[in-house]
């Protein structure tokens, strides 16, 4: 792989490395069974270099921002590297946000360029808040023939001949600016420098590396974190190829396994679980005797691997079940989000190591990951190199809040100083995460002291951003919470949020009112939908400047009633 | 003529919509093993049948198979409810 200590940007890593491994493929699109791009590294330069020189020529400048909003597919990292290759700042959207939240996060972003699959650019030029748009150019890709594009340009079209100039850019400077969240509320948009970046790549493929030959297959959005470090970034840096498939239909995912015998996968919990139940009704469909055997040949393997994995014992012992992955995996990376260990553990016994770990947006990708040495599915793993972890105020019990300090850690949020103030103290990143450490280092985790839920899929959920749908709702107030922070729990999962209702005086709960609520909170996308509400019996605590104080209500609700006593909405 | 003509076509659409309704609610009921009777056109299918969204990507191969359409995944974005899917199948036949 490159020496990335030697560079002072993404742009140039990656240049260097479209040099480098020239011949390797580094890029192949499946849309079902059927293959739709391979690129080698040399193509790829190919295809990216036309359309630089085409943002160069559209004034797109040193520092402008770019957004790309698309879902998984070789024009993403196309459109990234060649903003890169400017100068650009990059600002990854999440394409399943409704587009009333892209138009609200590209307004924050102040992003002058989009880069947009032709789908979701109709449904921005729809919503009522697109006759703002301050986006100066639009690259709309995939457009059907003849398609009114709104202003914008098509993205196979946009190209120039001739070799665009390579903008330099230092550690310091800015490279992407990502959302962790705010949608509804107070957008938090996390300023990564190229620093944060290099050394984040430079820590996870300390531990484990990529190198040419090596498939990842990216399902996981390209604009989370992980797929953008272990999905682009860190494969190209080694020469590795990345696997994108235009669906996630569970057939068509465990096909691409088999077809381009994928080497490591990153999977949030939802698809990790999907896996599960698929194997265990395989499973379950076995004759007794044939069970029996696969049983005992489980138990083998997990004796076997109880120190550390051994995937080529495993391959042989279990045969059928790799070859159901392809026969070459070497490990599911797994986080964004709370994974059962039992899920885990059954990946494990049954010789696929599960590479679980911990970070957030605000740290890169990755603070603390499991090096199997042995595998450990009650804890999320050891800090990775170059990154300091402590326990700040612990209880008896030794747990407290997680704090950071990495070169991997956020410069800023955009635009919001005081939040910056309040999330990194004195170099530390204050990560509202409840854990301790273990005998061994290895960090566990133990619930959130911050108001916000993380779903399966690995979405970041505060209540403010959800709060607006019940704008006007018939109550006198409301206020919705994740329900383990108005009940404090002593592990992650369970994660819900509740809405709690102050109600007219006089007025009484009725089935209008419930009516009104379903509908509401059907209109938010399936991730982001509030799971209970209660209704309580006191005008809500609030500040001088009539806010309402979450904490006092939360620590209140939580003394008064039980978390049972939520009606499921 | 052309009025009548129309009017004609608007009504074979909305036989063929509710009859590609009624047929998403009866391969629901069986591919996840619930009573037909449990489900209603406007239910909330998360809700209904206690699912995640990868679980409707499983059910959405059942009804490209039984309809012989192809749907990006991108067409159930936003989508909960049977009438909804409905209109996005129709719409693709």
């Amino acid at each position: 792989m490159l020496d990335l200590q030697k560079y002072s940007c993404l742009g140039a890593a990656l240049r260097d490395a479209l040099g480098r491994f020239a011949g390797e493929t580094c890029l192949i699109e499946a849309d079902r069974e059927r293959e739709k791009t391979r690129l080698t590294y040399s193509d790829f330069k190919d295809v990216s270099m036309p359309l630089a020189r085409a943002l160069e020529d559209a004034d797109f400048d040193p520092g402008d921002r770019a957004a790309i909003i698309m879902t998984n597919q070789s024009k993403w990292l196309i459109s990234a590297y060649a903003i890169f290759f400017s100068g650009g700042v990059l600002v990854p959207l999440d394409y399943k946000l409704t587009a009333a939240e892209q138009l609200q996060l590209l307004a924050h972003s102040k992003a002058t360029l989009l880069v947009v699959e032709y789908h979701l650019w109709r449904a921005i030029t729809r919503a009522p808040e697109f006759q703002n748009i301050q986006t100066r150019l639009v690259l709309v890709s995939e457009a059907p023939v003849g398609a009114d594009l709104a202003g914008g340009f098509r993205w196979e079209d946009f190209k120039r001949k001739g070799a665009p100039d390579f903008v330099m850019r230092q550690r310091e400077d800015v490279a992407c600016i990502v959302y962790s969240s705010g949608t509804g509320g107070r957008p938090k948009g996390c300023v990564l420098t190229h620093e944060n970046y290099l050394e984040q790549c430079r820590a996870l493929t300390a531990w484990y590396p990529f190198w040419p030959g090596v498939r990842y297959l990216s399902i996981l959005p390209t604009n989370h974190a992980i797929d953008f470090m272990v999905g682009f970034i860190g494969p190209f840096v080694c020469g590795a190829c990345v696997v994108h498939l235009r669906t996630l239909r569970p057939e068509f995912v465990r096909d691409a396994f088999v077809r381009y015998r994928i080497t490591y996968v990153a999977l949030v919990p939802m698809i990790v679980k999907n896996l599960e139940r698929g194997l265990r009704a395989k499973f379950d469909e076995l004759p007794s005797w044939k069970r029996a055997i696969l049983n005992r040949t489980i138990a083998i393997n997990k004796l076997l691997t109880r120190s550390r994995p051994r995937v080529k014992l495993s391959r042989m012992l279990l045969p059928q079940v790799h070859r159901a992955f392809g026969g070459e995996l070497l490990a599911l990376i797994t986080g964004g989000a709370f994974m059962e260990p039992s899920t885990m553990q059954f990946f494990y016994d049954l010789g696929i190591p599960v590479v679980n770990g911990y970070g957030l947006t605000e740290a890169g990708t990755a603070l603390a990951l499991n090096d199997l040495k042995p595998f450990r599915a009650d804890t999320v793993g050891k800090p990775l190199p170059g990154v300091e972890l402590r326990v700040l105020g612990p209880n008896d019990e030794g747990i407290g809040e997680v704090a950071a300090r990495s070169k991997t850690v956020m410069s800023h949020y955009l635009d919001d100083p005081e939040l910056t103030l309040e999330t990194i103290v004195e170099g530390w990143l204050l990560t509202g995460d409840l854990g301790r450490f273990d005998g061994s280092g290895h960090l566990q985790l133990f619930g959130r002291k911050k108001n916000m839920i993380v779903t399966e899929g690995g979405k970041n959920i505060y209540p403010e951003d959800v709060e607006t749908i019940f704008d006007g709702l018939a109550v006198k107030e409301y206020c919705v919470f994740a329900a383990n922070y108005v009940w404090p729990q002593k592990e992650l999962g369970r994660e819900m949020l509740v809405i709690a209702l102050r109600l007219e005086q006089n007025q009484q709960f009725d089935s209008a009112l419930l009516g009104e609520m379903v509908n509401r909170n059907r209109r938010l996308p399936d991730f982001k939908r509030v799971g209970g509400y209660l209704v309580w019996e006191k005008d809500f605590p609030r500040t001088a400047s009539m806010k309402i104080k979450r904490q006092a209500l939360a620590e209140e609700i939580g003394r008064t009633v039980e978390r049972g006593a939520a009606v499921a909405l | 003529m052309e009025v009548l003509r129309f009017a004609q076509d608007d009504r074979v659409f909305m036989n063929n919509s509710e009859q590609t309704l009624e047929e998403i609610l009866s391969l629901a009921a069986a591919h996840f093993k619930v009573p037909r009777e449990r489900l209603a056109p406007d239910d909330d299918f998360f809700k209904t049948l206690g699912i995640d969204s990868l679980q409707t990507l499983d059910l959405l191969t059942k009804l490209e198979n039984h309809f012989r359409v192809e749907l990006p995944d991108y067409e159930l974005q936003g989508v909960s409810d049977f009438r909804t899917l409905a209109g996005r199948i129709q719409a693709r036949l």
